[in-house]
């Protein structure tokens, strides 16, 4: 991996990729990328707000493209003053068509990691050619479908857990009243996981999640009237439950295991987090990990029978478990995907901006320059950056400053006052 | 032991007034002092138990090797608090160093640029908007910055004179708070008169030697042979020299007449247009304070005067001459003074020193004390019982001073 590389990381303003992108952001910190973040979510009350106008849907409609703009020369001024090697986007993240050509004139490598189900979102026909990588979670067709568009850069990046984040929890007593369950789902009330679950309604089943609405046979084990859950609480939830039930969405009724490819982030968390999941068989899952590190069933019949097998067997539930959670920390992180979306790139790309720009290393014997790079690193100041940029970024970190950091802002407010104009 | 650590980024007269909140620290810990360069003999001086450290405040050369390392230093104190007395973006600049929750006084924002004040600053910001009516000495704002300041007497030791004749401040900081050389040399007369003083100090940087060349002149021959003309002779350690003898010091508001409060010698100092000595007064007994308080006093420093000087009016009448020498001779004595003249000599109370009027009228005694007692319920957290009487529309408009709907609405002691 090139050392002094620099990623943009453009994050979606909303959605389920939002908080994959966040993990991204600390797995790329891991790795001591010089990193800078383009935070989405912070324009999306501002487009919630357009859509709350009482105006035409024309007119909404033509503030939101305005809006959509604006947004897309923001993420372009971070380009400019923080001149990345590599732009990384998730899905949904709002990187324009125009934007997109602008970059790729600028030779500034970009990449985005499509965390979706390819079959159920359509836009990626648009913009999956206007990336240089495009990472997906699916594998045929969707390749052949990527390379009839013109996208033959195409790497297949599963999800991941983070481990700083996905790890056990000890809950109190309190939190054991609240959170513990012999059997528990937290997700949404997709229409097979409602069918699948009804004939778990006795049982000390909790469910927790949103868009349960109108499941009055599982009304009784809805927890919280179908509140989101955050990610924090999520983690109390599944180390309290003695079997987590992990079925993939679907949509459709006619099987209620679906069968489908990609292997959803709630398994690798789950894993990460040494609890016990059940989890429906996926295309892709067996690569991913083996029957010996996860506890899988094919139908609902299965699942039912492997419910009552698990609640009386808890040293199979523990060896499996240490097993997912070894195997996940040894090949299924956020570092380790991201990590190999570098390294394609580096190999099969490379960084066209990245040899003339590389910054002049500072002097070994001379420590206020060596101070000054290494704060350079740390702000994710472009190698250009202007003295101004410099300050304002020393100046929006909150907290104990360093004596460099210190040095500059009095640099600059001396300046300001005894040697204005300059 | 704990340790402390004061800025001080401000000038002489500053560094001295600083003293109170110095030795209060200093009995519960060591005290670190950050000091501006040219101020470092100055401080080892005054504060000869504290370690002294220096920043190029002030224009001049300043170097960013030698400042990172200075600030390195200062970044590897072991102190707990911070006691930042000025409002100064370079001061709180270096209070990024520390803490918020270490720094008292000035601290800066969370986030980005500008300075944040801690509940009695926020207060004392306030009452520079009716800044006629002041009544808090710059010296007790920042002792109260401590919670348990020393009290106000064992300050400075009461000023007594000794022997070495009067010493004559030229001029200060700003040039139109500084007596004109007639006018100053009327007063050595009266003064040499009535003491039989057998010196006369002029005391000065290069920059007042014009105005010693024209005080000479205008002084009858018989004194100017009692002249010692320091005028720029003088660094820090000399100029105390010069003063720790004397037995009266005729000044405006200086630094000078703070390090004669400090050093215990006797000031008649004369507050003009900026100069209000409800601010920044000398320290301590034994002195005495001319005050003029036009209708237009007191101004703005930077502004230039469109009152062609009124504030001088007062003290170039023949009446004030005579008021002089009456109170010098008899200062118990009613003495008729000019419009908008006013003589005050020092008491102290719970808050510290308080100029209490001997002579003249001034016309917002009762504000002062009511501003006073607010300050001390603020402060000590009681309410003192007898309320000064003032007029319904002064006491109103003072209250919305003190009861912004910030102060109901949100947290009492926070920064802001």
């Amino acid at each position: 991996m090139p050392e002094n590389l620099r990623v943009l990381v453009v994050l979606p303003m909303y959605g389920g990729s939002l908080p994959i992108g966040r993990y991204c952001v600390r797995a790329l910190e891991s790795l001591g990328i010089c990193l800078r973040v383009f935070e989405a979510p912070e324009f999306y009350s501002a487009f919630t707000g357009l859509r709350r106008l009482d105006l035409a849907p024309e007119m909404i409609s033509s503030l939101e493209h305005s809006f959509l703009q604006l947004v897309g020369q923001a993420i372009f001024a971070h380009v400019q003053s923080f001149e990345p090697h590599l732009v990384l986007a998730m899905a949904q993240a709002p990187m324009g068509k125009n934007l997109l050509l602008r970059l790729k004139r600028l030779g500034i490598r970009t990449a985005m990691w499509f965390v979706e189900d390819y079959a159920l979102f359509q836009y990626w026909k648009l913009y999956a050619p206007l990336y240089d990588l495009f990472c997906v979670i699916q594998k045929e067709p969707f390749f052949e479908e990527l390379a009839a568009i013109g996208q033959k850069q195409v790497l297949y990046l599963p999800l991941a857990a983070q481990p700083d984040f996905h790890t056990a929890y000890t809950l109190t007593s309190e939190e054991r009243k609240d959170y513990q369950a012999d059997i528990a789902f937290l997700g949404a009330g997709y229409p097979n996981r409602r069918l699948a679950f009804r004939p778990l309604a006795g049982k000390n089943f909790k469910i927790w999640g949103s868009d349960w609405d109108g499941e009055e046979l599982l009304a009784g084990n809805i927890q919280r009237q179908g509140q989101r859950i955050s990610a924090e609480e999520s983690r109390k939830i599944y180390c309290a439950s003695t079997i987590n039930l992990n079925l993939h969405s679907s949509v459709h009724t006619d099987s209620l295991v679906s069968h489908g490819d990609f292997v959803n982030p709630r398994t690798f968390e789950l894993a990460a987090m040494g609890a016990f999941q059940l989890v429906d068989k996926r295309r892709l899952l067996p690569e991913l990990f083996t029957d010996e590190e996860m506890a899988t069933f094919d139908t609902v019949e299965e699942m039912y029978s492997k419910i009552e097998y698990y609640l009386h067997h808890p040293k199979e539930r523990a060896a499996i478990t240490a097993k997912a959670q070894k195997r996940v920390l040894a090949c299924h992180t956020y570092a380790q995907r991201m990590q190999t979306l570098l390294a394609y790139l580096e190999k099969n790309l490379g960084f066209p901006n990245f040899a003339q720009d590389q910054p002049k290393a500072a002097k070994e014997d001379d420590p206020t320059a060596q101070a000054i790079d290494q704060l350079l690193q740390k702000l994710a100041a472009g190698p250009n950056a202007s003295f101004e940029e410099v300050v304002s970024r020393v100046r929006r970190q909150s907290g104990r400053l360093s004596p460099t950091e210190t040095s500059l802002l009095f640099l600059d407010e001396w300046r300001k006052l005894y040697l204005p104009g300059r | 032991m704990e340790e402390y650590l004061v800025i001080q980024a401000a000038r002489f007269g500053d560094l001295v007034q600083t003293k109170r909140l110095i030795l209060s620290l200093q009995r519960q810990g060591h005290v670190h002092l950050l000091v501006d360069e040219g101020l470092r003999s100055l401080a080892e001086r005054l504060y000869p138990q504290s370690q002294i450290h220096c920043l190029r405040f002030h224009a001049g050369k300043l170097q960013a090797h030698a400042l990172k390392r200075d600030l390195e230093h200062l970044a590897s104190l072991p102190v707990t608090d911070v006691f930042n007395c000025n409002c100064s973006l370079l001061s709180t600049t270096v209070c990024r160093l520390f803490d918020r929750e270490q720094i008292k006084g000035y601290r800066p924002p969370q986030l980005g640029r500008g300075i944040e004040r801690s509940e009695l600053l926020r207060y004392v910001a306030r009452l520079t908007k009716k800044r006629a009516q002041a009544a808090f000495n710059l010296v007790d704002v920042w002792a109260h910055l401590t919670p348990n300041p020393i009290p106000p007497e064992s300050v400075n030791p009461k000023a007594q004179g000794q022997g070495s004749g009067l010493g004559v401040v030229l001029a200060g900081q700003e040039a139109r708070r500084s007596l004109p050389p007639e006018l100053l040399a009327d007063l050595i007369r009266v003064y040499v008169n009535i003491h039989h003083f057998r010196r006369i100090v002029f005391l000065g940087t290069d920059r007042e030697k014009k105005a010693g060349h024209m005080l000479r002149r205008a002084l009858p021959g018989n004194l100017q042979k009692l002249i010692d003309d320091l005028c720029g002779k003088t660094d820090f350690a000399a100029l105390a020299e010069a003063l720790q003898g004397l037995d009266l010091v005729l000044t405006p508001d200086t630094g000078s007449m703070h390090l004669c409060a400090h050093l215990g010698v006797p000031v008649r100092a004369f507050f003009l247009s900026s100069a209000l000595c409800h601010e920044t007064g000398p320290y301590g007994l034994g002195h005495g304070i001319w005050q003029v308080q036009t209708p237009c006093a007191p101004c703005l420093e930077q502004a230039p005067c469109t009152e062609h000087l009124a504030c001088l009016s007062p003290l170039q009448s023949r009446e004030f001459l005579r008021a002089v020498s009456l109170m010098e001779q008899d200062g118990t004595k009613e003495v008729p003074l000019p419009c908008h003249l006013q003589y005050y000599q020092n008491t102290f109370d719970s808050l510290g020193v308080r100029a209490r009027l001997v002579a003249g009228i001034d016309p917002w005694q009762a504000e002062r004390d009511y501003i006073r007692q607010f300050l001390h319920s603020l402060i000590f957290h009681e309410v003192l019982g007898k309320k000064p009487k003032l007029p319904v529309e002064h006491k109103a408009s003072l209250d919305e001073l003190f009861c912004h709907d910030s102060d109901w609405m949100l947290p009492p002691k926070r920064f802001a």
